[in-house]
Formats: structure tokens, sequence, C-alpha cells
């Protein structure tokens, strides 16, 4: 044992002193562009620094990549793996060589950022670069035994790096099959929830703790045992690994269709998501596309146009368990697809638009389980610090179940717009739990407009609304208590700033004459006006300037908070005060 | 002692070797003759746990080496296409040589860098291919192993220097008890040098005998007599080919030769009769022709 352990340093140290070339030349790279070109030019060398750090990346991989390509020639292979050192061993001292020269080449860096006193915190950024680099380091021999050849290797260190990202890729693409089967179910909303109790990719690269977040325990144990398993791996993999294989792109044939089959799901992945249209259609390209995929890694990887019985079958059988899963999926959601909660179970609600939206609620409410009334207080800030109402009129609530109902049925909308933004309802019960859903709206020119039209008006006409979306003019208090500190400032339709003294008070008569006449005269749009930002109608409004109230309410961080109203044509009042044509 | 049983590998679907049987003994060298392609590098990666068998057992003093890894620090490869790490030379891949294997020898080494006259601090990449095999064989003798597998060895040398290969390698056999498995395509080096033979051919061994046994089994008679021979009235000598050149008939038979005599000599008037003696290219060809390889016609 002992013998071997000296066998194992003496080695590490011959091999360290080989790479003195390796060293030297990385030191030279580093302090030029880290230090020397920024002391020439004369400028702040915070650009370099992080250049410094790309190049360690880049540094580091290359030698990875050379320090195992004995494992991808044959005449190589068979000099050191006829030597008396395992071949465990020979990649082990490798990895911790390049651990080595990482360490060195951080220490560079970060003498450079010392010697120009640089602004830019390297340890904080430290906390995942020196991880991802040790991963990296790990992944590069691990993906060098599983490769035949070094180019092979170099690629699927990335793609194997890249392994959680695809699988949450995949994931996403099985959800938004899903949200295009079943109405009312969002990808986004469902994956949001995925990750955040099950998939917690910012764990596993550590880029929660980017965020002045300090490192702790669980940073240790995530990132152990993350090397831990990809050390198992190797040493799994190096036993196993069929060296008759070297030359060819992979050792190990069961890798080889792995990569194969995920890169012929992520890439029909890539295109149909971004694609609108039938869910038959887009499944039909999907699967082209997948086969189409998989065909060309396959014949690329064995070199042949005319790819083995047994690869077909791969491909069938996983294609079979993707559209199982996908579909054991569909068949969990299909109960809960025409789920309208009654009005009366209901606490609060929210209608408008999807996007950003549900991320701030599900964050807030994640950490309420019951809303008292202390926390709805908070829960409606933070709603109306994004510009959307929280309803808790019990009309309003009975209004949002009417067109939840009315959406269910029928997501079609005769619009005269090219784009319509999609609707999100989230309910808050009275028990705690929470009913979230997207309907993607369908531009449909037979569709019949006049009951969604007639119930969004009904929710936009609201005083809850108004009071809400325009508390800073409807709020008499709060008007009183800040009205010192109201700024406008008002620009004409060119993007003009426009100059004169403005009664706030006057002004604020007038819009609200305006708003509370807004939906008098036709309920025409409403539907699209409830799905849009801020409530209103901007694309069906002409554009023709827009006023911006800064108030220091101290509601924020910054101090002032900005509130903007576009003065479209029904803000007659307004505009006439203010002059505007 | 090396012993191969039953082994067998595959690449992909080919069939590279079949139930391989080979015993090396110690002290002894061992020649491992075969068409070109037969598997004889196959082979040897195969002893030396390079590729894994499929089927089969290697055994190293009666144990398994498969489970006793260890043994192979015993070994030492010499493989066909030379491969030195980048930039290295000769005393400095003798350093790292030093550190993984326990009997390297400094004293031999100096002495084998002499006899061969090479210089030890040219890169080695930038030497001759005969060079590389010199500083390649100095090495492995210099290892003292107890195993030693050389593909190919003498490829490419000159007269002189082959005759310093074998000279040297002809002591250290003797001197050490080591056990020399020698893959060669020059069948008279091997014939001169070689205790033990096996001959590969399409991933099999047609045949594994002592040279000197296998020179006795295998004999070739030229003879002349009155009328026209026919070998069918002499099944029971196994005659592996017949040849007429002239009057003179030349047969490869692995029966009894002076049997042979005295049965031609109750069928015919037997106007000429020679024992010729073979030499191993002759009994490669002949082995090779019997299993169809080389007997094309143009």
């Amino acid at each position: 044992m002992e013998q071997r352990k000296n066998n194992f340093t003496s080695l590490l140290l011959y091999s360290l002193k080989s790479k003195k070339n390796w060293f030297l030349l990385s030191t030279v790279i580093i302090l030029i562009t880290t230090t020397l070109i920024p002391f020439i030019l004369g400028i702040e060398g915070e650009v370099f620094i992080a250049f410094g750090i790309v190049e360690i990346f880049i540094l580091v991989f290359v030698n990875c990549l050379v320090d195992n390509s004995f494992l991808h020639n044959d005449s190589k292979l068979a000099y050191y793996k006829s030597k008396p050192v395992s071949l465990k061993n020979q990649i082990f001292i490798n990895i911790i060589n390049n651990h080595i020269l990482t360490v060195f080449l951080l220490a560079l860096v970060l003498l450079s950022k010392t010697v120009q006193n640089s602004a830019i915190e390297l340890l904080e950024v430290y906390k995942f670069v020196i991880p991802w680099l040790s991963v990296g380091i790990f992944l590069s021999a691990l993906s060098s035994v599983l490769s035949g050849n070094t180019v092979a290797a170099g690629l699927m260190t990335i793609f194997n790096f890249a392994l959680p990202g695809i699988f949450y890729l995949i994931i996403y693409f099985m959800f938004s099959i899903l949200a295009d089967l079943i109405p009312g179910f969002s990808a986004d909303v469902l994956m949001e929830y995925f990750v955040d109790a099950f998939y917690k990719l910012d764990y596993i690269y550590l880029i929660v703790y980017t965020y002045n977040r300090t490192i702790d325990v669980l940073y240790f144990l995530i990132l152990g045992s993350i090397i831990a398993f990809i050390t198992l791996l190797i040493i799994k993999m190096v036993k196993r690994r069929k060296n008759e294989n070297t030359g060819s792109f992979m050792a190990f044939d069961g890798y080889k269709y792995f990569v194969a089959v995920l890169a012929s799901l992520i890439i029909p992945a890539l295109f149909t998501m971004e694609f609108y249209g039938s869910v038959v259609s887009k499944m039909t390209v999907a699967l082209l596309l997948a086969a189409l995929s998989y065909y060309l890694i396959i014949a690329i990887m064995e070199k042949a146009f005319r790819i083995s019985k047994l690869s077909i079958k791969v491909f069938l059988v996983s294609m079979t368990a993707f559209i199982v899963l996908t579909g054991a999926t569909v068949l969990i959601a299909t109960p809960y697809k025409n789920t309208v909660p009654d009005s009366k179970d209901v606490k609060v609600a929210y209608i408008g638009v999807g996007g950003w939206h549900y991320r701030v609620i599900n964050n807030a409410i994640k950490e309420q389980d019951v809303l008292d009334d202390e926390k709805l207080a908070e829960f409606e800030k933070r709603y109306n610090d994004i510009n959307a109402v929280l309803f808790k009129n019990k009309g309003n609530i009975e209004n949002i179940t009417r067109m939840h109902r009315e959406v269910l049925n029928n997501q079609g909308y005769n619009s005269q717009n090219s784009y319509m933004n999609n609707m999100t309802i989230n309910y808050y019960m009275n028990d705690g739990s929470m009913i979230s859903r997207e309907y993607r709206t369908i531009n449909d020119a037979n569709a019949e407009n006049k009951v969604k039209d007639e119930i969004a008006a009904q929710i936009l006409k609201s005083d809850e609304l108004k009071e809400k979306t325009y508390f800073y003019l409807y709020d008499e208090d709060y008007f009183q208590r800040y009205k010192d500190s109201y700024k406008l400032e008002l620009r004409d339709e060119s993007g003009t700033s426009i100059d004169g003294n403005i009664d706030m008070e006057q002004l604020r008569l007038h819009l609200i004459k305006d708003i509370d006449g807004m939906f008098n005269y036709s309920v025409d749009g409403a539907f699209e006006a409830l799905c849009s930002y801020d409530y209103q109608m901007p694309s069906m409004e002409k554009y023709s300037g827009y006023i911006e109230i800064s108030i220091e309410d101290g509601r924020n961080n910054r101090g002032k908070s900005y509130y903007s109203i576009n003065l479209g044509e029904r803000f007659v009042n307004t505009r006439e005060f203010l002059g505007i044509e | 002692m090396l012993k191969v049983e039953n082994l067998s590998k595959k690449f992909g679907e080919f069939q590279v070797l079949s139930n391989i049987n080979i015993n090396p003994e110690s002290s002894q060298l061992y020649g491992l003759v075969g068409s070109n392609g037969c598997g004889k590098t196959t082979l040897l990666k195969q002893i030396m746990m390079i590729y894994k068998q499929d089927e089969g057992t290697i055994y190293y003093d009666d144990k398994e080496l498969k489970e006793n890894t260890e043994f192979l620090s015993d070994f030492y490869f010499v493989q066909d296409s030379l491969f030195f790490p980048y930039q290295s030379t000769l005393s400095k891949l003798f350093a790292y040589e030093k550190l993984l294997y326990k009997n390297m020898s400094t004293e031999k080494f100096d002495n084998l860098v002499k006899y061969f006259n090479i210089e030890i601090n040219k890169s080695l990449n930038k030497m001759s291919k005969g060079q590389k095999k010199q500083a390649a064989f100095v090495l492995a003798i210099a290892a003292q192993p107890k195993v030693l597998l050389l593909d190919e060895i003498v490829d490419g040398l000159d007269a002189v220097i082959k005759r310093k290969f074998w000279d040297v390698l002809i002591q250290e056999v003797m001197e050490n008890e080591m056990t020399v498995i020698i893959s060669s395509h020059d069948l008279k080096e091997l014939d001169n040098i070689c205790d033990k033979v096996g001959i590969m051919h399409e991933g099999k061994i047609l045949k594994e005998e002592n040279l000197e046994k296998m020179k006795d089994e295998i004999k070739r008679v030229q003879f002349a007599v009155e009328g026209e021979f026919n070998p069918d009235g002499f099944k029971e000598f196994n005659i592996i080919k017949s040849v007429k050149i002239g009057s003179i008939n030349i047969c490869t038979l692995t029966g009894n030769a002076d049997e042979f005599k005295q049965q031609l000599e109750k069928e015919y008037k037997v106007l000429l009769f020679d024992k010729l003696s073979m030499n191993l290219e002759e009994i490669f060809i002949t082995e090779l022709g019997g299993a169809g390889y080389g007997t094309e016609k143009k």
C-alpha cells in the first residue's frame, strides 16, 4: 500500500515536472492579457480580469483534453496501458495535475487584480468559477474515457456539463406538449413549480451562490456529491471501457445512443417550442426532426450512411418512452383541466396578462400558507408593484370565474391586432392553496367576442380595478400625503417633452373623469385590454403622448415611484386640459 | 509461467480471436507467427489486458491474470507501432519507467545504450524507426521483466542490429528465466532462435509445438518412381501436399517417412528417394496452405 502511494506520488511529481512548459506558457498568457495590456493602454483592467477568467477556462479545458488524449490513440493507449500503473491512476494523476494548474492560474488572476487594485469582486466570481472548473476537469476526464477521440471528448465535455440543462429543456418540451394538449396549463408555470420543488438547477450549477450568498455547508455538500458521482462514473467506466473502440467517436455504444437520443429530443424541442400551430402539425414536425437528427448523429458517429438495426430499435424505444411519459403527464393533468373554483372559496384572484406576473406571485405565496389580512396587504403591494391587480371584490371574483368558464370553452377571439397576449388566471383559495391557469388566446375571425368583452368590461370598469391601478389618483389619503412630491413629465406623440406649469389637483380630476368614463361608451376590445399590461388598450389606442408621474412615496428602494398613463384618444378631458390636439 | 486458454475476442461483429490456446514457457522464446491480420497483435494486447477478453482465461503462475493484475508489473510490452511521450528522450523515459518497474536496472541500461550506441539525450520522436526500436528494446531489457512481449521487433532492422538483438535476448532468457513471446513475419529469423512456435491464422492457433518437434512431425520427401505416382494409396501417411516437377515427386507428409519409403518400394520401382529438411517458413506455408491460405489459383 505504502509502495503504491509512493509510486502514485512519484508519478504525480514526474507528471507535474513534465508540464512545466504549460505552466510557463499559461503564466505568460495570463500576465500579458490581464496585467500588461491594461497597464500599457492605461485603462481599467476589469474587462481584462474577466477575460483572464475566460482564458483560464480555455487553458484548463485544452490541458485536460491534451492530458487525456492518450485514451484516443491506439499506440499511446497501448503504451500507457501496458505500464504497471492502472489507467484509473493515470487519469487521476491528470485530474490532480490540472487542479494544480487551475489553482495556479486563479492565483495569477487574483494577483493581477490586486496589482491593478481593480474593483471587480473576484472572490465572489470564484465562488462558482472554482467549482465549475473543478467539475469541468472531472467531466473532461470522464468524457475522454467515454469518447474514442479527442474532438469527441471535447464536445462531450461540453455536452455532459450541459446535461442538467438539457434535461431541463426536455422536461420543458414535455410540459409544452402538455400545455398544447390541455387548455389552461402553462409550460412555464409547470416548469417553475417543477424546478422549485424538485429540479433545483440553480443549486446544481451553484448559481444560487452568486448573489451575495455566503458559502455554506450545502455548497460543499453539493460540490462534493457532484464530484463523488463523476469520480464513481470514471472508475466504473474505466473498468468497462472497450479500448478496441479507440479512434471511433464513442468508446461505449450505450453512451453513443444516450447522446444521440438526447440530441434528437433537444433539436425538435428548440424548433417546435418557438412555433405556433396545431398540436398535430407541431408533433409531426417534432417527430420528423427527431428522426432526422438521430439518423444524422448516429451516421456521423458510426461513419456509415446505413445505420444498424439496433440503432433504429433504440430510437423507437426511446421515442415510445418519451411519448408514454408525456402521455402520462397529460393523463395526470386532464382531470384538472375543467376545474373552475366556486367564487365563494376564492379569497383573492388575479386575471390578466401572463409572463412574469406569476413568477412574482408564486415567489410571494411560497412564503405564506394562508393569506391573512396582514399578509394580504403585503401580497397586494407586490401585485401593485408590477402594475397588476389582486381582486378581492366578490363581484369581480365571480366575473373572473365566469370569464374562466368562457375561455375554457373557447379560446378564440376576433382581434384586429396581429398579436394577442395569453390570459392568466390565478386563484388564491381560502384554504391557502393556489390554482393557476394560462390560456393561449387564438385570433379567430369567426369568433363571437360579445360575452368575453362584456365580462372583461365589467372587471375593467370596477372601482376596485381603477382604485388599485390608479391608486395614486383615487386614494385621497395617499394623494394628500404625497401630493407635494408629485412630479410630472409630459411627452407628446413624438416623445418631445412638453413644458408647462400644470396644476396637479386639476390634472388629477381630469384624469379620474377620463378613467371613469373609459369603458362607458363601448366594450369593444375589453377582453384584449384585460389581457394587456396595465389594463389599457395601447394597441387599440392611437399613441398620442403620455404622462409620467413620479412620486416620492418610499414604496421601493429607489425612493421614487414612477407611474405612466398613455394619453389615448379616450382621455378627452385630460387632453383638452393639457392643450394636446 | 504464462498460459492462454480458450481465449476469444470480437470487435463488434468481427471475430478477431477464436478459442486461442498457447503455452509459452519460462526460459524460452516463443514465436508467434501468422498471416497478415490474423490477430497476433490483438493477442499480445489481450495478454497485456489492453483489451478485455470476451471469453477464455489468461493464467500467470497458475493464477488468473484478470483477477491478479498486479502480475502485469512483471510484464513488458513493446508494440509494433511505437509511441514515445512528447519531447521525451531515452534518458527521460528511463527515469519515468524507473518509477514504474521495480527491477529497472541502471547498469543494464547503461551497458545496452553503449552496446547499441544510442544517443540518450536525442528526442526519441526524431529518431529513425530502427533507432526507436533499439531504444524501446533497451528499456524493455533494462526493466528485467519476467514476461516480455515483442511485437514485430526486428521488422525493418538491418542484419547487424538484428544479430545484436538476438544475442541480448537469448542471453537474457537464459540468465533471467524470462518468458519471451515474439510476433514476427521474419520467419527465417525466428527459425534460428525460437524454442516453441504458435502458428496463427484467421484468429485461430493452427498449431503450437516445439520447433524441433514440429520439424520432426512435418517431413518433405522427394522421389522418382517408374510409372505415375498416385497418392491415393498412401492416405495413412497424411500427405499434406504432393507436387510433381518433371519426373520428381515432392510430398509433404506428417506420417513416418521411412515407412512411407518402404510402402513406396512395395508398390513402385523407386528410382530415387531423399528426405528433405523443412524450415519454419516452409512449415508455416504448409500449415497455412492446409487451412486454405495462399492456395488460390491465379
